[in-house]
């Protein structure tokens, strides 16, 4: 009996030790799920427990970074942002939550929330033909780039699928959305009279650096200029929905949703490895 | 007038002013393409607007201050007004005449620490390498990522703090570990590809010239890091890099 007692008690040892284990090794996805429940637990509890450093909502607050504005993230994968919750950040002044753990899955599951971007939806449509559009109809590669192909003279959408939510996405191609720092369309005309038009990269009262059109830099001074003129309109057509059919449209955003070197850093960190 | 420029805008191809072979061999003026100045690695300009009789009155122009710069062992290096400055898995381009930021590169996530030392520059392109080994082609002008390429495994204890150098189209690269029981290597990857094209092992590996002086498996963890930029010269069409002393490990 009393070597039966300890059997059991051994092979309850090494299991929960196995669990232990595993738990240290695998890199886990969230085990509730992104459910609006689990969402909004997630969200009732960020605002109890995290807002005395960060913001209310995912704002920035005194003490700590906004979690959910457009901003460069470091912590990608639900397990990446469910260890900084339950151990805190060395060298920073984020502690250890003490957070039960299927709390800090909630609390993660909102983080993930207010951050989701299209590349986390699953897109329908034609990636393949969706890229023939982007590089033939819809002219789009003669002022973007994507992995090194395409033009300098609009943002680089690598990763726009990890930038943008589906509803941006959208409407950065049907909607007058004005351009953005660095892209802001602008004529210069030199004290030689010689006129210049590009985006403005950066321009301060005394000097500007402008992109031509042919993705050369200038650095000039204004001194060395007659005049400066701001186009207030970007240079991004926004009528592509009429441009395109419905389908090739729908291509479009599929393969624009995909465009996520974010997603495969969340990957090698971990994400869509099962566990717990 | 918006339309009327976007239609101009889809018939222009794109050029920015290259650098190339002719560059890279001509003598220093306002330029400073590489991280040792010139091919010689003289590390000497011949501006005249800075002498001993005015050095004594200089005053800063303009200062630049890198975000969060904790070791900054980076040689800016300057083509077409354009000044690249670095420190790990991060570039500053700055407008050299009045140190305003163009565009900033930052790696993340950032594999383990190590030094930078700058960048290399050849066509429309710059180059460097990060902390986890990757080397880097980004546009020069506006800092699009064009290409990454891994040459050596972080894991394993390699980073790469030396500037890269650029010889006939070819980018060479190499390695760092401290005293870790690892051996050197130098590759040279394709400027345009990023294809690695050949690596030299400066510790010889059995089959290779040189093997047989170190006895039994001495040559496993011999040293030999490649953690600075070398030097070349295009007459003889020669390669001369440094590296550390080989030393055994234990």
């Amino acid at each position: 009996m009393g070597t039966y007692r300890l059997t059991i008690r051994l092979l309850c040892w090494a299991t929960m030790f196995c669990f232990a284990v595993l738990a240290q090794v695998a890199k886990p996805r969230n085990p509730l799920g992104n459910g609006i429940e689990v969402v909004s637990q997630g969200h009732d509890l960020y605002n109890k427990s995290c807002t005395a450093c960060h913001g209310r909502d995912g704002t920035q607050g005194d003490r700590a970074p906004a979690l959910g504005a457009a901003r460069r993230y470091f912590r990608l994968s639900d397990a990446a942002i469910f260890y900084a919750i339950k151990n805190g950040i060395p060298g920073s002044a984020m502690p250890a939550s003490g957070l039960p753990d299927d709390d800090i899955w909630r609390v993660v599951a909102y983080i993930r929330n207010i951050r989701s971007t299209a590349s986390d939806n699953d897109v329908p449509g034609n990636v393949q033909n969706g890229m023939e559009i982007y590089q033939g109809k819809g002219k789009c590669a003669s002022c973007h780039m994507i992995r090194g192909q395409g033009g300098l003279i609009g943002p680089d959408l690598s990763s726009i699928g990890a930038q943008l939510t589906l509803a941006q996405l959208r409407d950065a191609l049907t909607k007058a959305i004005p351009p953005q720092e660095g892209y802001i369309p602008v004529e210069v005309t030199s004290r030689a009279g010689q006129v210049i038009k590009g985006v403005a990269k950066n321009e301060d009262p005394f000097s500007i650096d402008l992109l031509d059109l042919s993705g050369k830099l200038h650095l000039f001074t204004k001194e060395e200029l007659r005049s400066v003129v701001h186009q207030p309109e970007s240079l991004m057509p926004h009528n592509l929905d009429k441009t395109l059919s419905p389908t090739e449209f729908q291509d479009l955003i599929a393969m624009l949703s995909r465009q996520a070197r974010t997603k495969i850093r969340r990957e090698q960190q971990g994400e869509n490895e099962v566990g717990r | 007038m918006t339309r009327a420029f976007g239609f101009f805008l889809c018939f222009v191809a794109t050029s920015a002013a290259q650098i190339g072979e002719k560059e890279l061999r001509q003598p220093l003026s306002d330029n400073w393409y590489e991280y040792n100045g010139t091919y010689d690695s003289r590390r000497h300009s011949e501006l005249k607007q800075v002498n001993t009789g005015n050095v004594r009155s200089l005053v800063p122009s303009w200062i630049f201050h890198v975000p969060n710069a904790s070791r900054l062992q980076s040689v800016p290096v300057v083509a077409n007004g354009i000044m690249y400055v670095t420190q790990e898995n991060e570039i500053y381009a700055l407008d050299a005449r009045t140190g305003r930021q163009i565009w900033d590169y930052h790696r993340v996530p950032a594999y383990q620490r190590a030094p930078n030392r700058g960048v290399a520059i050849w066509g429309d392109k710059v180059y460097f390498t990060t902390t986890d080994n990757y080397l880097v082609a980004l546009n020069a002008v506006t800092g699009n990522v064009i290409w990454e390429s891994k040459f050596a495994e972080y894991k394993d204890g390699y980073c790469s703090p030396a500037a890269p150098l650029i010889v006939k189209g070819k980018v060479i690269v190499g390695v760092a570990f401290g005293d870790r029981g690892l051996n050197g290597i130098l590759d040279a990857l394709d400027a345009t590809t990023g294809e690695i094209l050949w690596t030299l092992h400066t510790i010889p590996r059995p089959g290779e010239p040189g093997n047989e002086t170190w006895s039994g498996d001495s040559w496993k963890a011999a040293g030999g890091d490649t953690w600075l930029t070398g030097s070349y010269d295009p007459e003889l069409n020669l390669l001369a890099d440094r590296q550390s002393v080989p030393r055994l490990q234990w």
